[in-house]
């Protein structure tokens, strides 16, 4: 008698047992991740639809985000895996995914929730390759620069443009013409400014000894008062500050087009016989130095904006390419600073050209092993 | 009406501004000036607008009317730090404008290091030898389809266009460096090949360049003729 009633539980469970497992199979996979290498601004919804566009069209998401009133959005199922990224903006914000599957009768079926705390992380390690690089070039640079502040020789080769900047400068005075020193139209955060802003403390220091009438207009605010205190240097290094003006370097204008419009303006007015246009620069190139050059002045240029290099070439008399920028202002000065760097740079150079060749090595045999370890950026 | 006086406006400026190409004229300063005056103007309503009441008057008040006191204290540090910009205008104290110089300087320049390695030398590297697909463009096997098919396709296209960029990549890089001598026998077998590649770059930006100013042009010329011209002609027949 028992065994019977055992045998009629087990038929039972037997004839149930694809029902409940009908019942169990997910229409879709779903899961809110929390997106690695952040201070918690985003998570990840990651979905995953099971059922067919035939059975489900659409997944309705119910997306809670802080204290954001909720917000619905709807999924087309068309069999693929979908990525939802959601902003939460910082650390410590509850969000929670509401997933209804759209029937194709049209009825709602809730399939569930999923819900997370939006966590950020101390280190992002998409950026420790970089991070290491930084390191070894600081490291180098304080090699070298101590190198060069004990005296030891660092040689730079000759740079074809910068050699002509005394001639540049002469022929500025013999004609009683001004100087223009365009330091580009970016802002401080931009190498390029910085390098020109380098360079111009050199040639303002030449201005000054020749007593020549000197103009730096400015689109920057922020550049403005750098360059103010480097031609400021510069003229009492010179021995003439009576010559110093705040005038000299001055804000022409902070748009783009308006400021080439006044500089070409002030160039057709006070025709400088020399006009340095080194810095960043942006499509206002070509009308700085075509402006410069129908009022006879010598131009050198130098950009590290490689769609602008094009027109300093083609208007220009001597034009310095991307890097000869940066290597100017230390050939210049001799600064144990800027020479340490730049040696420096060097050094880095050739150790990534090294691993770029060992990697291509390995490529042209198909391993990725190099090129994936050390150069692959991660973002 | 009010539409043809504004668009004459334009039409105005628009040639005012291209009649330089003759040479500087009174026209030209005039359009010259109006556009400095009317930028500087709206970038001061734009600044203060975006920046100063969004992020600092309004946030300002906010943290004080909640008593959120180190809130209020760190932004009004922050408008601190701004203000002494306003040092360069005097005599004796404009030294101090220095300090906030030196933090936005500081700060720029530190927080610009690890994206521009990564963007400027990582991908760079990176991207001379895969392509955006994942595939390398260095493959000794694609480059051997090429002998097993020689189409004009797959030379080009498939088995020439890595290697001559990993070699322009190459020698472009040796042409910058400056620690040798122009005699040293890398960077003189490098030179020329690197200027040839610098060369061809230039010049297909400058041709890509001048066909975008030529569009905008067109894009003047356009307004002259098919915008202003119309409706000024349908002014006059009535």
């Amino acid at each position: 008698m028992k065994t019977k009633k055992i045998m009629i539980i087990l038929w039972a469970l037997l004839f149930c047992l694809p029902v409940a497992a009908e019942e169990r199979a997910p229409l879709a996979n779903f899961e809110l991740k929390d997106t690695p290498n952040n201070a918690g601004e985003q998570v990840e919804f990651l979905f995953v639809p099971a059922a067919s566009p035939e059975e489900v069209p659409e997944f309705l998401l119910h997306i809670a985000i802080g204290d954001e009133p909720v917000k619905e959005r709807r999924l087309v199922n068309a069999g693929k895996e979908i990525f939802l990224p959601l902003i939460t903006g910082e650390a410590g914000v509850p969000v929670e995914v509401r997933v209804e599957a759209v029937m194709d009768d049209g009825s709602l079926k809730n399939l569930g929730t999923s819900s997370l705390v939006s966590r950020g992380e101390w280190l992002n390690m998409n950026s420790m390759k970089a991070f290491i690089l930084g390191l070894l070039f600081i490291a180098l640079i304080i090699f070298y620069v101590g190198r060069a502040k004990k005296g030891k020789d660092l040689f730079i080769r000759k740079i074809p443009g910068l050699e002509a900047i005394d001639d540049a400068l002469g022929r500025a005075t013999e004609m009683g013409r001004p100087v223009f020193y365009v330091p580009g139209t970016s802002s401080m955060a931009d190498v390029a400014t910085l390098a020109s802003l380098n360079i111009l403390r050199p040639v303002a220091r030449q201005v000054a000894k020749y007593e020549t009438p000197f103009s730096v207009p400015v689109k920057d605010p922020i550049v403005v008062s750098v360059a103010q205190d480097v031609v400021k240097e510069a003229y009492m290094a010179a021995g003439r500050p009576d010559l110093y003006d705040d005038g000299i370097a001055y804000l022409a204008s902070m748009g783009q087009f308006d400021y080439s419009g006044a500089v070409s303006g002030s160039m057709m007015r006070e025709k400088p016989a020399t006009v340095f246009l080194l810095g960043m620069f942006y499509a206002e190139s070509l009308i700085l130095a075509e402006t410069a050059n129908s009022v006879g002045a010598i131009q050198i240029a130098g950009t590290d904006a490689s769609s602008q290099l094009p027109f300093f070439i083609a208007a220009c008399d001597y034009t310095l390419i991307g890097e000869e920028l940066y290597a100017a202002s230390a050939y210049m000065s001799r600064e144990p600073l800027l020479l340490g760097t730049l040696k420096a740079q060097d050094i880095l150079k050739g150790l990534l050209l090294l691993l770029f060749v060992t990697a291509i090595i390995f490529q042209l045999f198909g391993i990725d092993f190099v090129m994936d370890t050390f150069l692959k950026p991660e973002w | 009406m009010g539409t043809l006086i504004w668009m004459t406006i334009a039409l105005f400026l628009t040639l005012a501004v291209f009649s330089f190409l003759f040479r500087d004229n009174v026209l030209y300063k005039f359009a010259e000036h109006l556009f400095v005056g009317v930028s500087v103007g709206y970038t001061v309503y734009v600044s203060y607008t975006n920046l100063f009441l969004p992020r600092v008057w309004n946030p300002l008040r906010r943290a004080i009317g909640d008593g959120n006191i180190l809130l209020a204290l760190w932004l009004a540090l922050g408008v601190l730090v701004g203000i002494l910009y306003f040092s360069r205008f005097t005599q004796n104290w404009n030294w101090v404008s220095r300090y906030p110089i030196s933090i936005t300087v500081g700060y720029l320049t530190g927080y610009s290091i690890i994206p521009s390695l990564k963007a400027r030398i990582l991908s760079q590297f990176y991207g001379t030898v895969v392509d955006p697909a994942g595939d390398s463009l260095l493959n000794a096997e694609k480059i051997g389809v090429f002998f097993k098919e020689p189409t004009l396709h797959n030379f080009f296209f498939e088995a020439m266009a890595g290697p001559l960029l990993v070699f322009g990549v190459f020698v472009v890089i040796v042409y910058f460096f400056f620690s040798f001598k122009n005699t040293n026998p890398v960077v003189r077998f490098s030179r020329n090949p690197a200027l040839v590649y610098l060369m061809v770059a230039f010049g297909a930006s400058f041709g890509y360049t001048f066909m975008g100013r030529i569009s905008l042009f067109i894009g003047r010329m356009n307004f002259i003729f098919h915008e202003w011209w119309p409706i000024f002609k349908n002014m006059i027949s009535g």
